[in-house]
């Protein structure tokens, strides 16, 4: 692990960390000896306490995060490197373009000194951060040692879609925000970096189909983004035959259309398709699951597995807001998409009908500052468009990516925070006007409140609702069987608490969000799930658990 | 090793056993390389102090049962709950006849008297049951005994400056409500509302405590009893709660018995009962029992004297704490006999100052302090090897070492039993002269007690009987410091004396002078209260 001071520290006699065991109430327990990354804890026996040597503490703070009994404190800097920054690309010319604008790291150079940040810590937060509990040291430690093979071994245990997450996971609230480093108050390694890395200089390999066991085994699953993609994955890997049901015409699910090219370039969207078909898996696009075809699939297949995602859309409760001109992102983004790709644009963007407008394109007013709500702004600002996003949180708490905000602001998008809409009024039935109310948010875990006194006017042509998604249950409603809800210990693993990650309320490099959490949460929705389930049938992704990240 | 099953849910199987058909690898559990635990020398370290495995009571199911059942805790407490709240509100609106006031009567004349017995037995026990830390803790878990997730409270931990005095600071507070309750003549008893003030002001400062700070942060370092329960209460015959096979504990990933789960919550004495080697700091209130996933606890008894005599990793806060409270006993001691009287008026006349003046209270207390020291100080100058080289420990207060710190903390270990016996014996005039206005005291809330009944002025025991009594209870307590300080010696002073026998002997010396010091003192006092 490459030692430098984080933050740098003028005075270098007191620049390294201290460590003091508060022997009063120290039990003895070596809960924070088995977790020391650098060995740097003992237990003196005689006296049944902790010892530190001073000499090979870096000030990651596992120690004191595990203690139960908060019977050690560490003072100090951490010694860590800084982290490589890497720059997102600004296109020179926006309109029509689809080059991907998030960069990865550029050699090999900073690829090894970027691992060797990584303290391998023998219980690793950020595989609890990471919400399929990649092995990241172990991926790490493989790219430390140049054996991309092996990496790509490292991670097919837990995902199939490491060359997608590493571009759109926000890597800030899961594993990066879990890291040690960040858990210390410092910055993390960058894990995203480094996977997507892994996927640039070696192609995630194919899935192999084994002979034998489940040769026998007939599986249909309806959806083909990245629920049904990793079924599909494993199934075939195991010998079984698969047939994946999607609606649409192009598989992927939000793979596919739903997140733009210039954030997920289709080269690596469709990487897992171009390799599921060329292992035999058959895709009938165009072939909507309706409630009542789930009978007529479980007689045809010897089970089922339902990984439809979570696609109902969320609406405002704000008059107008079934006035033309309005429509929710998934629809936006899909027509966008096909217009990019194809070179041309939307003729509804093109011009605007707002006074004054000139030759400028068309106002889209974008619900949401979320990831979606960025990819339709970005989306619309390369067809000629202008965006304005608003979303009603504060900026210090609205879960919204600062690399995707900067990039987007760049790009030309206003971003409005603080904002909401409480109504929109049309003109021959077109959408025309957004009254936009302030907000006030005081705590993270409130709800803004609406300044109803405070209303401004906004003209637009164009709204889009990009405001989150919910489970559309309506699949399932045919089955028999009563619905299925485990009951959840609402204590966490102490596994959990034992490694730490609960210890920091909300790390400054996570943005202030609890990020032990997060992870947990999913645990938690995944055992409680309450989704009605039949003898061979199986749910998987969001259907099961709730809209949620492509991991 | 956990691994998932069909349905999803973790289960627990031995690490290297053939997962069952079915079932997938936990991808955590893959990626978690914890270093080996040091398990070197730890048979030997603990083997002076645990206890044996038959004399685990949790063994028996049927204590078992009522080991973890929640409401256990909460059913000891409440009795004592309601007879406090009785005191508070007695003591404000009853009767202002000390002696025929519940709250009084039954404070001073019968508790005082138990604690000490249930110390001098038990341990603990007492805190186990105790109604003011019980109150406090009611509130911070918002609960009467359920199992909750989330506590009332700022939840900070003692800050280590203080922290790293340990039990002094209950000392210190004692110290303080000893000079209050004499200020106010509280247990005289003096007037009833005086009892009540002082009980509600215990409660306020538990709930401020517990309102603040996480756990029982309240009973173990600020409570002014601490101190004394888990110092004299190391002559008690409840080992507290241990672990049945270190090894398990050692191994164990989770710590529930730390940490709290589902079942229970964490220890809120800051014991582990992996480590623990005394009773010292077990509170009995059956958390870590309940939270164990392993059944690895058990509620083991000892042999009276084990908790002052075995340990190996003795503190130096308990060792100024048994010369305090020693030197506070025999203040009082001093301060109820009548020549005490003469030199207190001229003190008083000379300073002009009032009843109990702070300088021979602390003067007093101090000077004792001092000649504990001071002869502990005497011993390893005339007598320890010089050629033997204490071991250092690290920079913390508690674990400083020092060729004085070597003597002085087992000398004052040895005198545990006298100091004990010593303030039960001092409790003794009260009960056996006034426990039976208890009676009385229950009639007056039906305007039936009064000062004229046969009850109230019956004597159960009257002086010299009451001396007879106090001076047997020293004797009994002399001959117990008399065995643990040649025991203690002899394992902890001879291998560093230059004179093994000699160190011994002046033990056994020290243990008898303060015991007869307090006999006699008990014969000068004539059973004053």
């Amino acid at each position: 692990m490459t030692l430098a001071l984080n933050p740098p520290v003028a005075d270098l006699a007191r620049a390294t960390p201290s460590v003091t065991v508060l022997v009063d109430r120290c039990a003895g327990c070596q809960e924070c000896v088995v977790r020391c990354p650098t060995d740097a804890l003992d237990l003196d026996v005689a006296r049944w306490v902790a010892v530190a040597d001073q000499t090979r503490c870096v000030g990651c703070r596992q120690c004191v995060r595990t203690c139960p009994f908060s019977a050690i404190v560490v003072e100090g800097p951490a010694l860590v490197s800084e982290r490589t920054p890497v720059h997102f690309a600004e296109p020179p010319r926006l309109r029509g373009d689809l080059s991907e604008t998030r960069r990865g790291l550029s050699s090999w150079d900073e690829a090894l000194a970027e691992a060797s940040r990584c303290l391998e810590c023998p219980d690793p937060t950020c595989v609890r951060g990471c919400p399929t509990h990649n092995d990241i040291p172990g991926f790490i430690r493989a790219v430390a040692a140049r054996d991309l093979a092996e990496a790509h071994r490292i991670l097919r245990r837990t995902t199939v879609l490491p060359d997608v997450c590493s571009r759109v996971c926000d890597q800030a609230v899961q594993c990066e925000g879990s890291c040690s480093w960040s858990l210390a108050g410092g910055t993390a390694v960058a894990i995203g970096a480094l996977e997507r890395f892994i996927t640039e200089q070696m192609p995630v390999p194919a899935p192999v189909r084994a002979a034998g066991p489940k040769a026998d085994l007939d599986v249909g699953i309806v959806g083909s983004g990245p629920a049904g993609i990793a079924a599909a994955w494993e199934l075939a890997e195991a010998g079984a035959r698969v047939t994946v049901y999607e609606k649409a015409s192009m598989p992927g699910g939000l793979l596919g259309w739903g997140i733009p090219d210039f954030t997920l370039p289709s080269e690596v969207a469709d990487r897992p398709w171009a390799q599921l078909r060329d292992a035999g898996v058959e895709l009938r696009c165009d072939a909507p699951v309706a409630p009542d075809d789930v009978e007529r699939l479980l007689a045809s297949h010897d089970a089922v597995v339902l990984a439809h995602g979570a696609g109902v859309p969320i609406t405002p409760p704000v008059p107008g807001v079934d006035l033309e001109g309005v429509e929710d992102a998934s629809s936006f983004l899909e027509r966008s998409h096909r217009a990019l790709l194809a070179g041309s644009g939307l003729a509804e963007l093109e011009t605007s009908r707002v006074a004054g407008a000139g030759q400028e394109g068309a106002v889209v007013l974008v619900l949401g500052a979320g990831n979606t709500a960025m990819d339709v702004a970005r989306s619309a600002r390369r067809l000629g468009a202008r965006a304005v996003c608003i979303d009603w949180m504060d900026p210090r708490f609205a879960p919204v990516r600062p690399d995707e905000l900067d990039e987007a602001r760049a790009e030309g998008v206003e971003v409005r925070f603080n904002s909401t809409v409480v109504g929109l009024e049309g003109a021959d039935g077109r959408v025309a006007v957004a009254r936009i109310a302030a907000t006030r948010q005081e705590r993270a875990d409130r709800r803004p409140e609406v300044l109803e006194s405070d209303i401004v006017t906004l003209a637009i042509d164009r709204v889009v609702l990009a405001m989150g998604y919910r489970l559309d249950r309506s699949l399932a409603r045919d089955l028999r069987e009563v619905p299925f809800a485990k009951v959840v210990d609402e204590y966490p693993d102490r596994r959990w608490l034992a490694s730490g990650i609960l210890a920091n309320p909300a790390p400054r490099f996570a943005r202030h969000q609890p990020v032990g959490r997060l992870a947990l949460a999913r645990e938690s929705a995944r055992q409680s799930a309450a989704f009605p389930r039949a003898a061979r049938v199986w749910v998987a992704g969001d259907a099961l658990v709730g809209p949620s990240t492509v991991v | 090793m956990t691994t998932l099953t069909e349905a999803g849910t973790a289960v627990d199987e031995p690490a290297g056993a053939a997962r069952p058909a079915g079932t997938t690898r936990d991808p955590v559990v893959t990626a978690v390389h914890l270093r080996p635990v040091r398990r070197h020398g730890m048979e030997e370290r603990f083997a002076p102090t645990d206890p044996a495995p038959g004399w685990d009571v949790a063994r028996h199911p049927k204590v078992a049962r009522l080991l973890r059942n929640r409401r256990f805790q909460f059913l000891l407490i409440l009795p004592n709950q309601i007879v406090f709240w009785a005191v508070i509100l007695l003591g404000l609106l009853g009767t202002v006849v000390p002696g025929l006031n519940f709250g009084t009567a039954i404070t001073w004349y019968l508790w005082f008297c138990l604690v000490f017995v249930m110390m001098v037995v038990v341990g603990r026990a007492w805190c186990a049951m105790c109604p003011f830390g019980g109150f406090g803790e009611w509130v911070q878990r918002r609960a009467l005994w359920q199992r909750t997730q989330k506590v009332l409270g700022l939840g900070r931990k003692l800050p280590e400056p203080v922290a790293q005095y340990g039990f002094l600071l209950s000392v210190g507070s004692f110290l303080v409500l000893t000079w209050i309750e004499e200020t106010f003549n509280i247990a005289g008893p003096g007037a009833p509302h005086a009892t009540s003030w002082m009980v509600v002001g215990i409660v306020a400062s538990a709930l401020v405590f517990f309102l603040a700070f996480e756990r029982r942060t309240f009973c173990r370092y600020v409570c002014p009893l601490s101190a004394l329960i888990g110092t004299v209460g190391a002559m008690g015959s409840v080992a507290g709660f241990r672990t049945r096979d270190r090894d398990v504990c050692v191994a164990c990933e989770t710590k529930e018995c730390m940490r709290g789960s589902s079942s229970g919550y964490g220890c809120p004495w800051y014991t582990w009962p992996g480590s623990a080697d005394s009773n010292l700091a077990c509170g009995l209130c059956t958390e870590c029992y309940k939270s164990c996933p392993s059944d690895n606890i058990g509620l083991f008894l000892q042999k009276p004297m084990t908790s002052v005599v075995a340990p190996t990793r003795r503190r130096f806060d308990v060792a100024w704490a048994v010369a305090v409270l020693w030197g506070l006993v025999i203040y009082q001691q001093l301060n109820a006999t009548s020549v005490y009287g003469t030199v207190d008026n001229w003190l008083n006349t000379t300073l002009h100052l009032r009843y109990p003046d702070p300088v021979d209270y602390v003067g007093i207390i101090g000077l004792v302090a001092l000649v504990m020291g001071g002869a502990a100080w005497v011993v390893q100058h005339a007598l320890a090897r010089r050629d033997v080289v204490i071991p250092s420990g690290g920079t913390n207060y508690l674990e400083r070492t020092s060729r004085f710190r070597a003597f002085f903390v087992p000398l004052m270990y040895g005198l545990i039993p006298v100091v004990g016996a010593d303030y039960f014996a001092r409790q003794l005039p009260k009960f056996f002269q006034h426990v039976p206005r208890l009676v009385p005291s229950v009639g007056a809330w039906f305007g039936a007690g009064s000062t004229h009944s046969t009850l109230y002025r019956y004597h159960l025991l009257a002086d010299p009987r009451i001396v007879l009594v106090q001076v047997l209870v020293i004797a009994l307590g002399t001959l117990g410091a008399v065995s643990t300080s040649w025991k203690i010696s002899g394992r902890d002073l001879a291998g560093i004396s230059s004179r093994p026998l000699a160190v011994r002997l002046v033990a056994v010396g020290l243990a008898l002078a303060c015991g007869v010091s307090a006999g006699v003192l008990y014969v000068v006092m004539h059973a004053a209260p």
